[in-house]
């Protein structure tokens, strides 16, 4: 399995394939402290003005902060708005 | 544009309650519903705004949920058609508009002349009359190609024009030429006469035979340089004449006589501070003034604006503004100061005039008496001008050629 995981990654290393695109990686885009935008994400797991939680293919994405708000929730993308005070990365 | 779209078709905002608002948030997600405006208000309690087409596909998603909807606003055209279903007459005005837009976009509201140096832009407007191309013309009677040949037909010194309909507005683009001057006849023989009488200063002369120096005197009539040229042989003898355009600059020196009188004794008016100002209103030939009838003893200043819609669509209404002053007349006489002051601003006057006409002012003998009645200025400005008019030269019968026969 091992041996497997590391010849894809071999591949997609060589073939120069972003990592979005090969792993379905989550990528999350911060602007200021004002707001963030997450792509590739599976669902939200946790949502208060506090917190948002969600869920990607490879684990989980917080974000804290004060008054948060989600102007835009679309299947591709979704954008937070508030007082963005940290974004964790927790792996599966 | 994405706001102007969701207000197009209609948006809510809703407020979902229950325990699993993460779930309901990941089917709508899951089933491609776009959320706008997610905010937590509480505890199992979210707001956000859905179009009215995503917000009717939001029922099975309720039920897997178990969680409450209720709506909060709505906004968007949809729902203002609704709220106003019984205001008719806005309606129709709203038609009315639409309606007006389009007929009116169909038409020609400007037309715009640009390039044009020498032909007034309104000769070129009047001419457009004329030929029925006036504001208000429906565009599709337009011919742009067919306009740019009759403007090139009317004035041929106009080299070329472009005629192009923008929107509401006619274009034409125009480009002219050289005028096409009646070109003297450079060749045509002629010789040159004074215009008036004096002493000649100075004579370049660049074609002809001149007749007279500088320092001749010559009066009015008296030919100054000759067009023809006697051709001689070696026993000096003419054998031929030929003409030419006797070309030169003179300049003669001469005499000008000056008088200018005027009485010590005259009518001024003067304004007593008394104003009053007015409008009117013109439609047409019919006028609404709103200003009285003054005595005689009033000056009336009147300014115009015509309403225009375009740069050269004038309408048929103006406004205009009345100033009425109030002046009374006294009759006062000039002091010797004054009066000798007028005179040689007088006497500045005729000698700028004389400048820009090109004539040089050597000498002025102008002298300004004051008697008990008048002011009198007279005697003579001694001015250089340039003189030499053009006339035909006398025809010779050309001499006989003389053979060795002959001789």
């Amino acid at each position: 399995m091992k041996k497997r995981e590391r010849w894809k990654e071999n591949l997609v290393s060589a073939l120069e394939v972003p990592r979005d695109l090969a792993y379905r990686d989550a990528i999350v885009t911060i602007t200021g402290q004002g707001q963030a935008v997450i792509e590739n994400y599976r669902s939200i797991l946790r949502y208060t003005r506090e917190e948002i939680v969600v869920l990607t293919l490879r684990g989980r994405v917080t974000i804290c902060g004060k008054r948060l708000e989600i102007p835009c929730y679309t299947p591709e993308e979704m954008q937070v708005r508030g007082c963005i005070s940290g974004i964790f990365l927790d792996r599966q | 544009m994405e706001k102007f779209l969701r207000y197009l078709s209609g948006y809510v905002l809703v407020l979902i309650e229950g325990e699993q608002t993460e779930r309901f948030l990941n089917l709508c997600r899951s089933r491609g519903i776009p959320i706008r405006r997610l905010t937590h208000t509480g505890e199992g309690q979210i707001t956000a705004v859905f179009t009215v087409r995503h917000f009717f596909l939001l029922r099975p998603i309720r039920s897997k949920t178990k969680v409450h909807i209720r709506v909060l606003e709505k906004h968007g055209l949809p729902f203002f058609f609704y709220r106003n279903k019984k205001r008719k007459a806005f309606f129709l005005g709203v038609l009315l508009c639409i309606c007006l837009m389009v007929l009116l976009s169909s038409r020609i509201w400007n037309i715009h002349i640009e390039g044009n140096v020498k032909n007034s832009t309104p000769e070129i407007l009047e001419f457009l009359e004329a030929q029925g191309i006036v504001h208000g013309l429906a565009k599709s009677k337009v011919n742009c190609s067919q306009i740019a040949v009759m403007v090139r037909k009317k004035y041929p010194e106009i080299t070329w024009v472009s005629a192009r309909m923008e929107g509401t507005r006619l274009i034409l683009t125009i480009q002219e030429g050289e005028m096409s001057q009646e070109t003297k006849k450079e060749d045509a023989p002629c010789n040159l006469t004074a215009d008036v009488g004096g002493t000649i200063v100075k004579m370049i002369t660049r074609s002809g035979i001149p007749l007279m120096n500088p320092g001749d005197t010559c009066k009015k009539g008296d030919m100054l340089v000759l067009g023809r040229l006697d051709i001689i042989n070696d026993s000096q003898e003419v054998v031929r004449y030929e003409y030419v355009h006797a070309d030169a600059d003179i300049y003669v020196s001469h005499e000008l006589s000056y008088y200018y009188e005027f009485p010590l004794d005259y009518e001024a008016q003067v304004p007593t501070g008394n104003m009053k100002k007015g409008f009117y209103f013109k439609l047409g030939d019919w006028c609404l003034g709103l200003y009285g009838k003054r005595s005689d003893n009033w000056k009336r200043t009147v300014e115009e604006y015509p309403f225009r819609v375009t740069e050269n669509f004038t309408l048929p209404v103006s406004f205009g503004k009345v100033t009425s002053e109030e002046y009374k007349t006294i009759q006062s006489t000039y002091t010797k100061e004054q009066a000798k002051a007028l005179a040689l601003k007088r006497l500045h006057l005729y000698e700028q005039k004389l400048i820009e006409k090109g004539v040089q002012i050597s000498e002025n003998n102008v002298k300004i008496e004051i008697n008990q009645t008048a002011c009198i200025s007279r005697g003579a400005l001694q001015v250089i001008e340039k003189t030499g008019t053009e006339t035909s030269v006398e025809q010779q019968e050309q001499p006989i050629e003389r053979t060795a026969e002959d001789g």
